[in-house]
């Protein structure tokens, strides 16, 4: 059964960025990036963690793509056909890469050999991250800062995005 | 609440100042609208808010180091960082309310910025947790990449604060990533836990655990190599200094900087410098480093010598400190063994040379918005002659840019000589040559600046673009007299200087 899951939600991640990465329109791209998250998404769950993978397709199937859907439909005129060969000299700068993190990635993997893996049981991982957020000893700061964090950048964002009113003093 | 609460409440109490005064600003500004009042209003905030925080750090006693809220390590270290970085925000909001570029956007929601980037430059350097250091990161560069923009008028400006995201998201995503490997390894988010999985693996996991410590830690380099403007993650320093506002740029360098370098010590004290040590690691890591070291300061120094816009000459030479800066931590790095006191002579060396650019560059940007606010001049060619006619800020630059070459007797000095004691003590002769060789080139391209102010031009007095001085620009002239005074009298009694930077090392 794990290892069932595993492979079809692995499968539609793996899938949804080849198609992501070679497709030529830049809208069928982020849709193709839906099923990554998606893809991945699946993979947490498969680990047990519920709310993780709940999170992802809340926040970025829900939400960061739809927000790079509409990016890219604003900002391109046609629709945004990418021309492929302006890039084709990165490739192997970005193969030496993608080779240097297969090697680590077998690094990862032979940690991990040895250690028996077995589909949890979906039990619910809310309450004990819930928990943390509000323990001075865990989460707690980080979480206080995070609302900060956002405070901040939204005053920024719209001080950014606002039009300028021609002749307002102090403007 | 209990008093444990309470004790870790008050270990963040300068945060909380600034936190309080972000909050104030914002409500000011809603209250008050955007005449002269809500300007007035919300500068005095912001400035009093740095004053608490400030004064709140002071009545910390770090003598025993202590952990806050399981996340922090409020320590000498972290006091000094926070130290600096608070009075530079301080300094920074000051000119940024004599400069007059900001007006493109209102003034008012600059402050709540600027004390965000300063609240994560705090929680940054105090930190040891890697969920902690990831959102001090985001809180000192989000609104970073804001304030970058501030000119909207300014093409330069805009392009400065795209620049700055792109580079910028690229090199948080690279070292989350460098995390993500390190928490894969250790099963922890503290520093300490990783140094021992880090040596397990570089000891025991053969060739690929070899790879998976390689891996994370260049990733993780990328990252804070970034924030420092090091070789070869520097290539957004030039543009976004020379595009952004001038106070912007001067948090940049001075906050910005050091919020990385304190970052960067803590970090390779944590998980390479732990209670075990793998040396061949280490010397491996040690020499790549002293290698990034040089090839910065070269770098930034060649550079430099052929740039005539002063703020874009500024830029390079920040990339040049950067290389001085890493001097010191590849000192830290190639000390062997249980040699905790080499260690310590790296971490002191820079420190003190960071101490001593925060004063020669705060200064020299304070100097530089002057001549911009006063004559409109950015490039050596609208320099000429203007030494003659604002003869108080020529001379404090002439003073800060010494410093910054490392002239006696300056603060400067005592920095660059702790730095190639240091190298030379640990066996990195050919970095201290190197360095000296730098030193050289940098006397030769700051050295046109004065040349610039006061030897070159006729003798018809320049427009001044502004005819009065207000109180405001009073005060800012008179805190760069202040940083000027500094300069000189830690470049001949740096005993107090040296005593503070013992008292803080990790």
């Amino acid at each position: 059964m794990l290892d069932f899951m595993f492979v079809f939600f692995a499968a539609i991640a793996l899938a949804g960025g080849l198609v992501m990465a070679f497709h030529q329109s830049i809208v069928h791209s982020a849709f193709a990036l839906v099923a990554v998250l998606f893809g991945v998404a699946g993979l947490y769950w498969t680990l047990g963690a519920d709310l993780l993978g709940a999170t992802q397709i809340l926040l970025y199937v829900g939400g960061v793509t739809i927000l790079l859907l509409f990016a890219v439909m604003l900002s391109t005129r046609d629709a945004g056909r990418l021309a492929i060969g302006r890039y084709i000299l990165m490739a192997p700068v970005l193969g030496l890469l993608g080779a240097g993190l297969l090697r680590v990635y077998q690094g990862v993997i032979a940690i991990s050999e040895g250690r028996e893996l077995t589909l949890l049981e979906p039990e619910p991982t809310s309450d004990a991250i819930g928990q943390l957020f509000v323990d001075p000893h865990g989460f707690l700061l980080p979480f206080e800062v995070l609302s900060v964090l956002l405070l901040v950048v939204l005053v920024g964002a719209v001080t950014v995005a606002r039009q300028q009113q021609e002749g307002t003093p102090d403007a | 609440m209990s008093p444990e609460m309470l004790t870790d409440l008050q270990a963040l109490m300068p945060e909380i100042w600034l936190v309080a005064a972000i909050v104030v600003t914002l409500t000011a500004d809603l209250i008050l609208g955007h005449g002269r009042t809500a300007r007035t209003v919300t500068g005095v905030v912001a400035l009093a808010g740095v004053v608490g925080a400030l004064l709140a750090l002071g009545e910390q006693d770090t003598s025993v180091p202590a952990r806050a809220f399981g996340v922090l390590s409020v320590d000498g270290y972290a006091w000094f960082f926070r130290a600096l970085i608070i009075s530079a925000t301080g300094l920074v909001i000051l000119y940024g309310i004599i400069f007059r570029g900001l007006e493109d956007r209102t003034r008012n929601e600059f402050h709540p910025m600027l004390l965000g980037a300063a609240f994560g430059g705090c929680l940054l350097v105090s930190t040891d947790n890697l969920l902690m250091l990831v959102l001090g990161m985001e809180m000192l560069s989000l609104p970073s990449y804001i304030m970058a923009g501030w000119q909207k008028r300014e093409r330069r400006s805009a392009e400065a604060a795209l620049k700055y995201l792109v580079y910028g998201a690229l090199a948080s995503g690279l070292m989350l990533f460098g995390f993500s490997l390190l928490y894969g390894m250790s099963g922890s988010l503290w520093l300490p836990d990783i140094g021992l999985a880090i040596t397990e693996q570089w000891e025991l996991g053969g060739e690929l655990g070899r790879m998976l410590v390689v891996g994370s830690t260049v990733l993780v380099f990328a990252g804070i190599g970034f924030k420092v403007a090091a070789f070869p993650f520097h290539f957004w320093a030039p543009d976004v200094y020379e595009g952004s506002p001038a106070p912007v740029t001067a948090m940049l360098a001075v906050a910005s900087k050091a919020a990385g370098i304190g970052l960067l010590l803590r970090f390779v004290d944590g998980a390479f410098l732990g209670m075990v040590v793998s040396e061949d690691w280490l010397a491996r890591l040690g020499s790549v480093t002293a290698v990034i070291a040089a090839v910065t300061m070269t770098y930034g120094n060649i550079t430099a010598v052929k740039q005539t816009n002063v703020k874009r000459l500024l830029a390079y030479s920040s990339i040049a400190h950067a290389g001085f800066l890493l001097m010191g931590v590849a000192v830290m790095l190639t000390a062997t063994g249980d040699d905790r006191a080499a260690v310590e002579t790296g971490q002191q060396a820079t420190l003190m040379y960071l101490a001593t650019y925060y004063f020669g560059t705060l200064g020299a940007f304070g100097c530089l918005m002057a001549l911009a606010d006063r004559f409109g001049a950015e490039d050596l060619d609208d320099y000429e002659g203007l030494g003659r006619q604002a003869p108080w800020i020529g001379v404090m630059f002439v003073v800060f840019l010494a410093s910054l070459t490392g002239l006696p007797p300056t603060a400067g000095f005592v920095g660059k000589w702790f730095v190639f004691r240091a190298a030379i003590s640990s066996g990195l002769d050919w970095l201290a040559v190197v360095a000296a060789l730098n030193a050289a080139v940098a006397l030769f391209y700051y050295m046109k600046i004065p040349v610039s102010l006061f030897l070159r031009g006729g003798d018809q007095p320049r427009v001044a673009d502004v005819p009065g001085l207000g109180l405001v620009p009073r005060v800012a002239n008179l805190s760069i007299l202040v940083l000027a005074a500094a300069t000189v009298w830690l470049g001949l009694m740096f005993d107090d200087l040296i005593a503070w930077v013992n008292a803080s090392l990790l």
